[in-house]
């Protein structure tokens, strides 16, 4: 040993005495510094040199692994604040904040064919506390140059603080930014629409031939038939013809220009036609362009595919503030189960989320996983509950049936009947327990003060719940002690006997109607395991928690699964707890303050019926007194966002027969959607859709079928911001901004939007579009361009609250220096600075500087939290009964939905049971590949080569049985026809379920040849084919670091059933809370 | 046994909090723009056990930069060798493409770089090239820069250089994954390393790697 060391202190020796580096020369990390840097070409001359001598030394020596440096210099790529834009990510959507590093793209433009710079890497933006769990992020105070320079520590601490972490996606931004395929002007296309054949066409031919028709296709212009009415006065006519004072000529004379049809006139303006689905930026293009100045109610964001009926169950269950989703605060919890939802790699994020569980976990927090699959999330479980899908509700119930049989429940808790009691007890939430149903009356209604004749006495308001408390009729809120739990009894209700039972009597009742044995069973889950994991949930107090997303939801039975699930929170009383159900998420207010962004002056208000039907109630439309029981489809009282419906709704031509424009924008329906590519027959059908838009960076699945495809900026290029993260106690905003632009021709969808709505003379568009400072102050400021709108909305950002300081000299010449290097001529410093008040521009660059705002965020200083409870919180009812949900009808039946969940088995919309075929015998679900965000994330190689396909998962025994080896080619053979994949055969999944992720299998974003301008395009490269990896990787494996080509793997929606009970087709829904129901399927996996 | 003066860089992954994520593996590559076919970090899986009872277990390997590298021992030309600050260096100069050293490793951590490029569908691909080791090597292509070398992971080493983690560690969304000085006793690796969960991979082949790993 001694002997070692005395070499190796030689050779350093020898290393040192020819580049002439003494001890001085060394940085704190022990490598010399800068000053001893030599060029590349000298130290190869130097090593050269020293052959002779060196090789003679390097063969005496007894440690012939260590050598004197050769090859190795000092040059580090070093950067700094000038070279960094910290921004968003847009690749899921959790929106994280990044730190985005520039380099200078080469000279020249064919070098770098129009990029201003070129995106060198992604990371986490220090500031945010998104990027930095379990640390504390660097102060909001920081100056940048210092935020982003490392502090010397790493060698001690094991990490710098300069950047944060972020996921695979996050990282894989730079190749969707720099992809070399990208769409940069606007295509038109050639022939019939799917006819994968394109001409480029300018952006001022494209915008005027979306607004006033395109004599090449014979497609209309929105011009042509646009056409608004004012709501009040349509129905001032609609009460007049009523009443027999107006005729229906008259009526239909009057509006017959400005209605879809004056037979409907409940159908709204012909404004109505205009229908936009997008994949973000919904508050600005969905809310503010597409609802108050096209008029139009036909804005839809993907919650239909993705969390909409997860969404309506939490709601409902929390319906004080319409609370949608169900996390943990996983910093504080001592038991979490994590139901149906991958938070390690995916869910909203794996950045945010990951570390902290890993954290938790380390700290001996037990983890429980509910999945039919062993995801990374249940490998990490202490325990792996790998249920039947679509039984989760009975799951739920086997557990909640333990607690409630054993008073594992906090009963002081259920027993508060409203604020004021749970106040008494520190609850700052309450539930409906001991609330009163009547059971018998039409609707089974909650006993209000409306309900009992009694509004008004002692100030009661018509929605005061009443309790038994001691045997006497109280009103809950009225009450600071406890109410009785379990009531079955009799009470006058407008002179008539009426019998009420307590909500908790009623979910007795209702959790009695099978066993625990019975349960478990139909979960497939042993009772042993159940009974441990229900003791391990309530043995821990507030600090247990169940998290929960797509699992139990996306199954036509998921409004009442998540019900079902959320009741395991409520019997602990654990919401607003530290280490229990957090609800918080403090912004930094973005749409009003400085200015108004949200109202629109001279607005047209969009109104009337949805082409998805929802948001609201049949019995209460014009087609009810058409068509009654059963309607040809379904129609949702409660959710929103659904897209999914208008496909299909088209197709059945019910309501809506057709549309006269869709604009789709970051969002693909046949990616996305039951069906796939079955959505063709109307996609291309001109008559249904007259004119289809949409706005992509490559021509995508759905792209493909539209008339123009709209290049459109990465966001890398451009702004953004989005709402959405109630699973974080701290208080941020992240705030995403142009990096780099990569390609000249692309324009932001909002940009585009501005135009068309200019060229079609609609409000909300130039001077005075947005109302200034605070409510009728009569002040306005323009919206011409994007910028206007975001940087309005970074002052906003800056004011709410106590203001941001001002950026300093230093900080405003960074902030200019910064940009204008990496945006090049695409930075217009005097229009950024026109869109807001002088004084307010220092504050937006302090804002624009750290990417966001963020509020402190100190683990160690308990930021976030107040005593034992969560600073942010829901404060409100938990609600095991809805009367909401119990007084609206499924309007293909007529019958009333339950206001309490059940564990009932998928069925179509026509409550006809939906079955596995003995032909088709294996369960499929599917989950969202780790390896990808969105449909456009499919564009990395560097993300393709971590996953190459969608394997199908089959365990071994269902394997064996159809004679598949792992990595064989397989034959997916579902309800609608079949898809080719390869199987994965893995221990990791539940006999009897097979499944796959649902990322891959595009034939759009050149997985395909695409012909634009008669050129033959070549699909993007096939890595592991060129190769000659012809098999691809192996599954659960990735050593060949090859990516395969865009198109591998398939396109799983396209194996969902169409519901055979509707008119139109489409996918099976949940009924109440309109989700497509994407993990109901029913497959045979044959060898192919 | 180090000189005060000299870090011992080194690694230690923490399997209990690793998440198998993959964004190691993509942080690598786009810190370090390796062309298709090399990645210095992968994620190995396995599975233990038979349902239900069972784990898909997973394991990030970047280069154990071992105090005895067998892949150092066979090169012909002395292009790899093992710096004093404990990274492996490989000298692209002399590296004359033989792959023994390929062969040699038992980690599987090398690559040939074979001039492969994502230029056929990445904008400006082989523009941005890292200075491995140090060393500015100009605009990647076929015949230029390290094609036809064999390469592995560097530690980052002209990160380290600046006084930040390698960009595998600075992303770990698992917290899982430290970097620092191990011959200092105070840094956290070298506690983490100390830890009794800690072990090295194939420890018995006598490789001493610097890669230390949590179980």
């Amino acid at each position: 040993m001694s002997e070692h060391t005395e070499t190796t202190s030689a050779s350093r020796e020898a290393a040192a005495s020819p580049h002439g580096a003494d001890a001085s020369a060394r940085t704190a990390f022990g490598t010399p510094s800068r000053r001893a840097v030599v060029g590349a070409s000298a130290a190869v001359a130097l090593s050269a040199l020293a052959g002779g001598a060196g090789l003679g030394a390097y063969m005496a020596a007894n440690d012939p692994l260590t050598d004197a440096p050769h090859g190795r210099g000092q040059a580090s790529g070093a950067y700094g604040a000038d070279d960094v834009v910290l921004s968003m990510c847009n690749n899921c959507n959790t929106y994280c904040t990044i730190k985005v590093r520039v380099t200078d793209a080469a000279e020249g433009t064919d070098a770098a064919e129009g990029a201003t710079a070129l995106v060198r890497k992604i990371s986490g933006n220090p500031y945010s506390p998104l990027n930095s769990q379990p640390y504390a992020p660097v102060p909001y105070g920081t100056a940048p140059a210092d935020a982003l320079a490392p502090d010397g520590s790493m060698a001690v601490k094991g990490r710098a603080a300069n950047g944060g972490m972020i996921c695979l996606k996050g990282q894989a931004g730079i190749q969707l930014v720099h992809d070399a395929l990208r769409v940069t002007q606007p295509l038109r296309r050639v022939g019939e629409r799917g006819s994968d054949e394109w001409e480029t066409v300018s952006w001022d031919e494209a915008v005027d031939e979306i607004v006033n028709g395109s004599p090449s296709l014979g497609t209309p212009g929105v011009a042509a038939w646009w056409a608004y009415a004012p709501k009040k006065d349509v129905e001032a006519d609609v009460a007049l013809v009523e009443a027999g004072e107006m005729t229906k000529e008259a009526f239909a004379q009057k509006w017959g220009d400005k209605l879809i049809d004056v037979e409907h006139p409940d159908l709204g303006p012909k404004s109505n036609l205009f229908c936009s689905c997008g994949g973000d930026r919904m508050f600005l293009i969905g809310d503010r362009f597409t609802q108050k100045c096209f008029g139009s109610v036909n804005n839809f964001n993907h919650g239909g595919v993705c969390g909409m009926t997860g969404v309506m169950g939490n709601a409902r269950t929390h319906p004080t503030t319409g609370h949608k989703r169900m996390y943990a605060d996983i910093d504080h919890c001592e038991c979490l189960i994590i139901w149906g939802t991958e938070p390690m790699t995916a869910n909203k994020g794996p950045t945010w989320l990951a570390p902290r569980l890993s954290v938790a976990r380390e700290r001996g927090m037990k983890l429980i996983v509910v999945d039919p699959r062993q995801g990374r999330s249940a490998s990490k479980a202490d325990v792996w509950l790998p249920v039947v899908p679509g039984h989760d509700a009975d799951l739920a119930f086997a557990m909640a049936s333990w607690i409630v049989q054993n008073k594992r429940y906090d009963e002081a808790y259920l027993r508060a009947p409203g604020k004021k009691a749970a106040a008494a007890l520190g609850e700052p939430t309450w539930s409906d327990a001991t609330h009163l149903v009547a059971v018998d009356l039409p609707n089974r209604p909650v006993v209000t003060a409306k309900l009992l004749g009694r509004t008004g006495e002692g100030g009661l308001a018509d929605d005061a719940r009443f309790v038994f408390a001691g045997g006497e009729l109280v009103a809950a809120d009225e009450l600071d002690g406890p109410a009785d739990l379990e009531v079955d009894d009799v009470v006058d209700v407008k002179g008539k006997p009426t019998r009420v039972v307590s909500v908790f009597a009623l979910l007795k009742e209702r959790l009695d109607e099978r066993t625990i044995e019975e349960y478990a069973a139909a979960a497939g889950i042993d009772v042993a395991d159940v009974v441990d994991v229900a003791r391990e949930f309530t043995s821990h107090g507030k600090r247990a928690c169940v998290m929960s997303y797509r699992g139990p939801a996306m199954h036509a039975n998921g409004f009442d699964a998540v019900r079902a699930v959320s009741y395991l929170n409520f019997l602990i009383g654990n919401h607003d707890w530290k280490g229990g159900h957090i609800a918080a998420a403090a912004k930094f207010a973005p749409y009003t303050g400085r200015y108004d962004l949200q109202s629109v002056p001279n607005a047209h208000e969009g109104w009337g019926i949805p082409i998805t039907r929802q948001k609201t109630e049949y019995e209460k439309t014009s087609y009810f007194k058409q068509d009654g029981y059963p309607a040809p489809r379904p129609w949702y009282p409660l959710p929103g966002n659904l897209s999914h419906e208008i496909v299909p709704t088209l197709r059945a031509g019910y309501v809506y027969d057709h549309l006269g424009a869709l604009f789709i924008h970051r969002h693909s329906l046949v990616d996305s959607t039951p069906g796939g590519d079955r959505l063709a027959d109307v996609l291309c059908d001109t008559d249904k859709i007259n004119l289809l838009v949409s706005f992509d960076v490559e021509v995508g699945d759905t792209s493909r079928y539209a008339d123009f495809v709209l290049p459109d900026r990465t966001y890398l290029e451009r702004f953004s911001q989005e709402p959405i993260y109630p699973n974080q106690q701290y208080q941020l905003i992240q705030f995403g901004q142009p990096a780099v632009r990569a390609y000249e021709g692309p324009r932001s969808v909002e940009d585009v939007y501005l135009e068309i709505m200019e060229r079609l003379g609609l409000p909300g568009v130039g001077e005075g579009a947005v109302p200034k400072g605070k409510k009728d102050s009569g002040q306005t400021a323009s919206l011409s361009s994007e910028e206007d709108y975001w940087l309005k909305m970074a002052a906003n950002i800056a004011y709410a609250g106590e203001p941001v300081p001002d950026a300093d000299a230093e900080e405003l010449a960074l902030f200019e220096r910064v940009r204008a290097r990496a945006l090049g001529d695409a930075f217009d410093l005097d229009a950024w600075k026109a869109a807001v008040d002088e004084d307010e521009w220092p504050k937006v660059v302090y804002v624009l500087n750290r990417g966001g705002r963020f509020g402190s965020a100190d683990p160690a200083k308990d930021d976030g939290y107040e005593g034992d409870l969560i600073k942010t919180r829901y404060a409100g009812l938990c609600a095991f009964y809805d009367p909401k949900t119990a007084s609206t009808k499924n309007a293909l039946t007529g019958k009333n939905f339950d206001g309490m969940a059940a564990a009932a088995p998928v069925a179509y919309a026509d409550g006809s049971a939906f079955e596995a075929p003995a032909e088709r015998p294996l369960a499929f679900v599917n989950w969202k590949a780790r390896t990808n965000g969105t449909h456009r994330t499919i564009a990395s190689p560097w993300l393709r080569e971590t996953g190459t396909e969608n394997f199908v998962w089959m365990c071994p025994a269902d394997a064996a049985a159809r004679g598949l080896a792992n990595g064989d080619a397989v034959e997916v053979a579902g309800p609608m026809g079949s898809e080719s994949g390869h199987v994965r055969v893995t221990e990791g999944i539940r006999p009897g379920v097979v499944g796959c992720n649902f990322s891959f299998g595009q034939t759009g974003y050149r997985a395909r040849p695409l012909v634009v301008d008669g050129e033959v395009l070549a699909p993007a490269p096939d890595y592991l084919e060129e190769s000659g990896v012809l098999d691809g990787d192996v599954p659960g494996e990735q050593k060949s670091g090859y990516a395969g080509g865009r198109g591998r793997g398939f396109i799983m929606n396209e194996l969902l059933p169409d519901d055979p009970t509707v008119q139109g087709g489409g996918g099976v829904c949940d009924p109440v809370g309109g989700g497509s129901a994407q993990l109901d399927l029913f497959v045979e996996v044959r060898k192919a | 046994m180090e000189d005060s003066a000299s870090p011992h860089w080194g690694m230690v992954i923490d399997l209990a909090k690793c998440v198998g994520c993959d964004s190691c593996t993509v942080a690598c590559k786009a810190e370090n723009r390796t062309p298709p076919g090399v990645s210095y970090n992968v994620v190995l899986e396995q599975e233990a056990g038979t349902y239900p009872n069972m784990r898909i277990e997973v394991l990030p390997r970047p280069c154990m930069q071992c105090e005895n590298p067998p892949c150092v021992a066979v090169c012909p030309v002395q292009a790899t060798y093992r710096g004093e600050d404990g990274i492996v260096v490989i000298d692209a100069d002399r590296c004359i493409g033989c792959k023994y050293c390929i062969a040699a490793c038992p980690y599987g951590a090398r690559s040939a770089d074979e001039g492969e490029s994502y230029a056929g569908e990445m904008q400006a691909a082989d523009q941005v090239v890292v200075p491995e080791y140090g060393v500015d090597r100009g605009v990647r292509g076929k015949y230029r820069a390290t094609y036809g070398t064999v390469r592995k992971c560097t530690f980052c080493a002209h990160r380290i250089v600046e006084g930040e983690a390698p960009a595998c560690c600075e992303t770990c969304v698992g917290d899982a994954r430290y970097f620092g000085d191990l011959a200092d006793p105070a840094s956290k690796v070298a506690r983490m390393a100390a830890s009794p969960r800690a072990f090295r991979l194939k420890e018995e082949l006598g490789t001493q790697p610097s890669v230390y790993y949590l179980r």
